[in-house]
């Protein structure tokens, strides 16, 4: 093919002269060829890389010359009449064979070779691959036995089959057949150790078709592992480390996996599931061994259920994790909750029935209702905190307390009526700290009583040993009241103030009813109480109290804050102590104030409305001033800043260095600098085909063209660049139209301007 | 350089668009592709001469496997450039 047939097959298929084909290919092969003259190297995609290299010619001379090495793919196009064929090993070099073999055949000095049947493709298997022979004719032999070995390859896949020479024909009669006694023929087969070097060296069989080194491959992943020792020490941590464990053999396997490319992967994984599985079988009968605690176990006996063969694990496992990580983390962010201590609190009071309950039976058989009262509602209070536990996790904690507050509370107050209906009677009567009551305060009250009551603790001490067990009675069937007093009087007093809205009916209407329940019962000292408890064993309530403080929430801290403006109020409720007897009357005390701040607002809300007008007339206002200010700004703007064009002053614009002069860049355009600012009168000296030499004060100038992109005007300032000449180049406006004029020059005479002239 | 630059540079003196001679470069390789895997010689007046040459089967020596080893014929491309621009390559020196 040639130059011309490509050129006219281009021309065809775009539509395209073949005078400019032709251009076009010339520019490709001369861009080429000025890119070797510089030493570079052309890396054409798809296609090759041609490359410029020294060679020495026969006469011994350093010469340059062009190489081409084509793409990978486009040699394989090239060489698909052999491209299925691949390299085969023939024979062994001599220092690859063991020195043993020489000394037991034979201890002369002989040429060893190794043939191998191809005609079976015996490179896999071993028995038949080896057939030795032993000569004693020298060393024509390997020649003429590595053309055999070419004919018996080749044949089956090459398309030109070379004929046999007779000689090769004799040679294989005389090797192939025993009988003839001039060769000493024997078969044997090859030792291990040149048989294990065969197979390394063969690329083919390098890999594995056994599965049972893949098995051992396997196994020796999962003892690098370890793990069944890792998990014997989890076991006592907990199921998370267990997890991961058992993570990191699926992954380790999976990778494993996937770098071999086994053939048979599904047999494999098969194993390794089932290798897994056992091991977590083990382990979580050496988990029920040993005895773990009850909250661990049951997680750690769950995995092995769960996971079913045919899902994938490491998903599952990082559910598991998931949903652990979740309650973990609740438990140790809050270590003490308000339900905890709600569940501690009714233990204590568990306790105190309990052995309330033994005291009455001891020595007040009459009393016997009491007991069987306090007994199915104690089997009802066991139930509730597990109710709690499992509610946390969807509600919000702080109304999840104010209606578990108020179910307890209902249940307490369940008990105090039945007891309290031998103990209500007399008047209410309450004492004037209780009354004026703010959470800050009582607090600080509380403190104050604390001191009293310790130094009155030591009095009744003393008093109570005189007086054996009598009082204990007393104390021990009010101790409900005044527990429920010191435990839940303070919410119940907080909740006194009506501006918090986040309390739901529920439980306000609840703490309704308590209080006004408190409020008619008898309120027994509590000096006499604590030392009893103390012998019984129990807690205190100093402790109780604090326990009760770190009972708090945020919405108390908020309470606190929305009553401190009320707390000046209390010195006027003391005053009115004897009119206090429900809750309605302290709201309508706290609420009197209000209302009358509220009346007052409201009495001034009806002059609001002429307010509510102005800024609609604000707007308007503030619009029509910026207006103003803005055209005022404008006028000054127009007056000082921005003269008129009559005033400006012309400032020369710098003449613009000559392009002609500079030389080395590719590249040069002024389009930023205004050449037509200042222009010199020329006259035109000589024309030539459109191109014009033009004499000024500076010289002569070669003018021609008319470029309306400067994309072409760049073009031809190459081209003219390649020839060896620097143009340079002037803008033109004329008729709102700007194009570019090509110029060169200042030359100092006319001859100089022709002479350029006759080369463009 | 590379294949882009070299478009770039025979478009600035080319006579077509920018599409065009984009779309014709690629069409000219195409072609000379097509051409030599045909087993066609190409010859490019002023810059070369791309042909066929067979290589014979042949015996090596392998020195890292310690062994003789077969190698079987192969087709390879060989790219001889013209007088003309070995010329050229070796004047300037």
């Amino acid at each position: 093919m040639k130059k011309d047939f490509l050129i006219k097959q281009i021309a065809s298929e775009f539509n395209v002269d073949e005078i400019k084909v032709s251009e076009y290919f010339d520019g490709i092969f001369e861009t080429l060829a000025a890119a070797f003259i510089k030493d570079k190297n052309v890396n054409i995609s798809e296609f090759g890389k041609f490359s410029v290299k020294k060679k020495t010619d026969e006469e011994g001379e350093q010469k340059k010359t062009v190489l081409f090495s084509p793409v990978r793919k486009f040699a394989e196009d090239i060489n698909y009449n052999f491209g299925e064929l691949k390299p085969v090993q023939i024979r062994l070099l001599d220092s690859a064979v063991s020195p043993e073999y020489h000394s037991i055949e034979s201890g002369e000095e002989t040429e060893e070779i190794l043939l191998i049947d191809f005609e079976d493709n015996a490179f896999s298997s071993t028995e038949n691959a080896e057939v030795l022979i032993h000569e004693d004719s020298g060393p024509e032999v390997p020649v003429l036995e590595t053309e055999k070995l070419k004919e018996k390859i080749l044949i089956p896949e090459s398309d030109k089959p070379e004929i046999p020479t007779l000689k090769t024909e004799e040679r294989k009669e005389e090797i192939l057949i025993p009988e003839k006694p001039q060769a000493e023929i024997y078969t044997e087969r090859i030792p291990e150790e040149i048989n294990a070097e065969l197979k390394v060296m063969s690329d083919e069989e390098v890999k594995p078709n056994n599965i049972e080194g893949e098995k051992a491959r396997i196994i020796e992943v999962l003892n690098s592992v370890k793990f069944p020792e890792r998990i014997l020490e989890f076991t006592a941590k907990g199921t998370k480390e267990f997890k991961s464990a058992a993570k990191t053999i699926s992954r380790d396997a999976t990778v494993y996996i996937k770098e071999e490319k086994c053939e048979n992967k599904k047999s494999l994984t098969d194993k390794i599931e089932d290798e897994i599985e056992q091991l977590k079988a083990f382990i979580t009968e050496e988990i029920r061994e040993e005895n773990i605690p009850s909250e661990e176990t049951p997680d750690s006996a769950d995995t092995p259920e769960v996971e079913i063969p045919g899902e994938p694990k490491q998903e599952i496992f990082t559910e598991e994790e998931s949903e652990d990580i979740i309650t973990v983390q609740q438990k140790e962010d809050f270590p003490k909750t308000s339900l905890e201590l709600e569940a501690e609190l009714l233990q204590m009071l568990e306790e105190r029935k309990k052995i309330l309950e033994e005291i009455s039976r001891l020595e007040k058989s009459d009393e016997d209702d009491v007991v069987d009262i306090s007994g199915p509602k104690t089997i009802d209070e066991e139930e509730k905190p597990k109710l709690h536990d499992e509610s946390t996790l969807d509600r919000p904690r702080q109304n999840v307390f104010a209606d578990d507050e108020g179910k307890i509370l209902e249940e307490l107050l369940g008990l105090i009526s039945d007891e309290g209906k031998t103990d209500t009677t007399g008047p209410v009567e309450i004492p004037a700290e209780q009354k004026g009551i703010t959470s800050e305060s009582f607090i600080q009250e509380e403190k104050e009583d604390i001191k009293h009551e310790e130094e009155e603790k030591k009095e009744s001490e003393s008093e109570e040993k005189q007086e054996d067990i009598i009082p204990e009675q007393d104390a021990g069937l009010t101790n409900p009241d005044n527990v429920f007093e010191d435990l839940f009087g303070k919410p119940a007093e907080e909740q006194i103030v009506p501006e918090s809205e986040e309390i739901k009916v529920s439980s306000f209407n609840a703490e309704m009813k308590i209080f006004d329940r408190l409020l008619d019962e008898p309120i027994i000292p509590s000096a006499e109480e604590k030392p009893e408890k103390d012998e019984n064993g129990l807690t205190s309530f100093s402790e109780l109290e604090e326990m009760f403080r770190n009972f708090k929430t945020e919405s108390d801290e908020e309470k606190n804050v929305s009553e401190k403006p009320a707390e000046s109020e209390p010195p006027e409720i003391q005053e009115k102590t004897e009119t206090i007897k429900t809750y309605d009357d302290i709201t309508n005390l706290i609420d009197a104030d209000r209302e009358k701040k509220t009346e007052e607002q409201t009495v001034e809300k009806p002059e609001s409305p002429k307010k509510k007008i102005t800024p609609a007339v604000r707007m308007t206002i503030v619009m029509v001033t910026l207006l103003i200010a803005i055209i005022v700004f404008v006028v000054l703007y127009q007056r000082f800043v921005n003269k008129s064009p009559e005033q400006n002053m012309q400032i020369p614009v710098p003449h613009p260095a000559d392009s002609t002069l500079t030389k080395g860049s590719d590249s040069v355009i002024y389009a930023d600098t205004n050449k037509t600012a200042v222009q010199e009168e020329a006259e035109t000296v000589f024309e030539k085909d459109d191109k014009v030499i033009k004499e000024t004060s500076k010289g002569f100038y070669i003018e021609f063209g008319e470029y309306d992109n400067q994309f072409v005007l760049a073009k031809e300032i190459k081209a003219l660049k390649d020839k060896g000449i620097t143009p340079g180049y002037e803008e033109v406006k004329s008729e709102g139209r700007t194009y570019y004029i090509m110029k060169l020059g200042p030359y100092n005479s006319l001859k100089e301007a022709k002479n350029i002239l006759s080369k463009l | 350089m590379n294949k882009k630059s070299l478009i770039n540079k025979v478009y600035i003196k080319s006579p077509f668009g920018k599409e065009d001679s984009i779309n014709i470069f690629n069409r000219t390789i195409e072609l000379l592709k097509e051409s030599i895997t045909e087993g066609k010689k190409v010859k490019i007046k002023g810059f070369g001469k791309f042909t066929i040459e067979r290589r014979e089967a042949k015996t090596v020596t392998d020195y890292k496997r310690k062994a003789e080893v077969l190698l079987p014929p192969k087709d390879k491309i060989t790219f001889k450039p013209s007088k003309k621009l070995v010329k050229r390559i070796n004047e300037d020196e």
